[in-house]
């Protein structure tokens, strides 16, 4: 079971139990949502999915004109199209009017379909969302409480949210932990962690792989899982800042109004103490240097199976004197000098000496390197 | 390079062909959206004034792909054409490949005839009809879908171009009835009296068979008063619709296949 699957399942079984549920789709998600399910459905409770067609900025009109009616909508559809095409209906008619509309973002982040490529990713819409008035976000996790938790209470409480999933197919990270609103969880936390990190939707899944693959090598780190984006939780923010030294923020998501930026500004604004923070954000500097770098770089980083750090590639645009344009997959020079600054910080001072004596390999947080023996 | 010594047939099926080989490494791309166009943009780009001495050109005529799922049918149609490096389609949507929909000449020079960056639909005609008011000695090209006909942002392009008389720009709209989850009808129907709509908004309507490519370059040559729109009727699947009975909608419409289903499709395409 994936993220989509089981939201599919959530929103069949909303139909079947409240005849003022409606699901909104636009055109795409008819079929992966409700072509099996529908052979479940009665006419009625299918009546109630209603397909809008290739028309965002209508349907999102339309679902506030159904949820000022009383009804209670899910609409469903792309998360780029959402937030950005969108935008002013969402701002005007479910924003302004507080309409009890359910934003079902998929595909948040990077994990728009590759064939699609830069026009399906969201890495701006955390941003657009956090600006509008009354909308709640949630980024949700790829773990069965966060999705279940976030699913139940968006019936139950009235009023807009967004929820964001990110690479709905992938699988479950298998690990429960408990989940309230307007509160980050607490996932991992050792009595003598090196560092913490907060990280948000899909990221939460790679963090989980870094902190087991630190603890191979005995390195205790916390993890956090910022779902509530908006409102967000400052005291618990002040917590992890109270504890840890070291403060790594992770999300799919521009370097603007994301996780990175709230926890910056909450650091700047009330100084809870000195402390390290290292944000992972897409770098927002040029669209044409197409910003896929970060799938190669952060993601594969952080993902144990696979070989990600590619050490020869920064080599070589550096002797070449400049960036090397490789179309979606361009390596910046300085991530291995902020890798090195992490782990500096998580006192593992040796990793500039076991990078250049480059003989054997091995595996630290998914990240390739090598050793003398 | 236009190659005329092909009979109409041989070409649809070569250009088909090397669809299915594009697609094949990363088996992933819009097949049966590409194979509703390939007779379309075949007659487009040798009726336009794009070549390999012009196609690097900052001012030319210009062709946009509205309806951005049929990229992988104008790279190939350009590969066919020489207006593209055959070698390029073997990284069509792979890691680090330069043929995608979001790439186009100005970040990547490999690709001179692809003229705009896209991907979400509706905003091809808004663009291409800024091209056109602005460079009104060339030629726009835009090739929308009649799903697409569904976004808003379709209705002001066309509201403006009409208005601001843009002669130099021809909209052809590929009516395969079809778009993701279902026949249009089912959904919002765009298809069935597109003429009419067409007419009201201003636009003189050239109907023709888009498969046909005799037709397809007598509506190109026409001339008309006002803007033109082309409409011109094709199948989603050309050679393939086979599979729709195998496959949901969805699956039909962008989906990979199995090394069974391919072989069935090169050779419905061969037999055709």
């Amino acid at each position: 079971m994936n993220n989509l699957e089981n939201v599919a399942n959530k929103l069949v079984h909303l139909l079947k139990k409240d005849k003022n549920v409606y699901v909104l789709v636009v055109d795409g998600w008819e079929c992966y949502f409700f072509d099996e399910a529908k052979k479940h459905l009665s006419e009625e409770e299918c009546s109630r999915i209603i397909n809008m067609g290739i028309a965002e900025q209508n349907a999102v009109s339309f679902a506030t004109g159904l949820a000022l009616n009383g009804k209670i909508v899910y609409l469903v559809m792309f998360a780029a199209f959402l937030s950005m095409r969108a935008a002013e209906q969402l701002k005007l008619d479910v924003g302004f009017n507080n309409a009890n509309v359910k934003l079902i973002a998929i595909h948040g982040g990077f994990s728009g379909p590759r064939i699609a490529g830069y026009s399906h990713y969201a890495l701006e819409d955390l941003a657009i969302l956090n600006t509008i008035p009354n909308i709640k976000i949630a980024n949700i996790a790829h773990s069965e409480c966060e999705l279940d938790y976030y699913m139940d209470y968006s019936y139950r409480t009235y009023g807009p949210i967004y929820l964001r999933f990110d690479n709905p197919g992938a699988s479950y990270i298998g690990l429960s932990y408990k989940v309230e609103s307007e509160k980050i969880s607490k996932l991992i936390e050792p009595s003598n962690s090196a560092f913490a990190i907060l990280a948000t939707g899909n990221m939460v899944g790679y963090a989980y792989n870094i902190i087991k693959n630190l603890n191979k090598v005995g390195i205790e780190g916390c993890l956090y899982s910022a779902h509530s984006i908006k409102p967000f939780d400052e005291k618990g923010l002040k917590k992890i800042l109270l504890k840890n030294k070291v403060l790594i923020t992770l999300e799919e998501h521009v370097s603007q109004g994301g996780l990175a930026s709230i926890v910056a500004m909450y650091i700047a604004e009330h100084k809870p103490r000195e402390v390290n923070f290292i944000p992972y954000v897409v770098k927002n500097k040029d669209y044409s240097r197409v910003l896929m770098d970060y799938d190669k770089t952060v993601h594969k980083m952080f993902n144990c199976e696979d070989i990600i750090f590619d050490i020869s590639g920064v080599q070589n645009s550096k002797s070449q004197g400049k960036l090397k344009y490789l179309y979606r997959k361009q390596v910046f020079v300085d991530d291995q000098n902020r890798l090195n600054k992490v782990f500096n910080l998580v006192g593992i001072p040796l990793y500039k000496e076991i990078i250049t004596n480059k003989k054997h390999k091995f595996y630290v947080g998914g990240i390739q390197f090598y050793t003398k023996k | 390079m236009k190659l005329q010594n092909y009979s109409p047939k041989e070409v649809s099926q070569a250009i088909r062909h090397l669809i299915l080989d594009t697609v094949k490494p990363s088996n992933a791309g819009h097949i049966t959206s590409s194979f509703s166009v390939v007779e379309i943009l075949y007659a487009i780009y040798n009726y336009a004034n794009i070549n390999i001495s012009n196609v690097g050109d900052k001012l030319r005529d210009r062709v946009i792909i509205s309806k951005e799922h049929c990229r992988l049918a104008q790279v190939c149609v350009l590969a066919y054409l020489g207006l593209l490096d055959e070698k390029l389609l073997k990284e069509y949507c792979l890691d680090g490949g330069r043929l995608g929909h979001d790439l186009y000449n100005i970040i990547c020079p490999a690709i001179p005839a692809i003229d705009i960056a896209s991907g979400s639909l509706g905003h091809g005609l808004g663009v291409g009809a800024g091209m056109a008011y602005a460079d009104k000695a060339h030629n726009i090209y835009v090739l929308c879908g009649d799903g697409e006909l569904q976004e808003g942002s379709m209705y002001e392009a066309l509201l403006f171009i009409s208005q601001k008389r843009i002669n130099n720009l021809v909209v052809i709209v590929d009516r395969n009835n079809m778009q993701i989850d279902n026949y249009t009808r089912n959904i919002i129907n765009t298809s069935d009296n597109l003429k009419e709509r067409m007419l009201s908004l201003g636009f003189d309507v050239v109907e023709c068979d888009g498969h046909n490519s005799e037709e397809l370059m007598r509506a190109l040559k026409k001339s008309t008063v006002n803007p033109k729109c082309i409409i011109a009727n094709t199948v989603k699947g050309k050679g393939m619709e086979f599979i729709l009975r195998q496959f949901n909608f969805a699956k039909f419409h962008h989906s990979g296949m199995t090394e069974e289903e391919f072989k069935l499709v090169y050779g419905a395409i061969k037999n055709e």
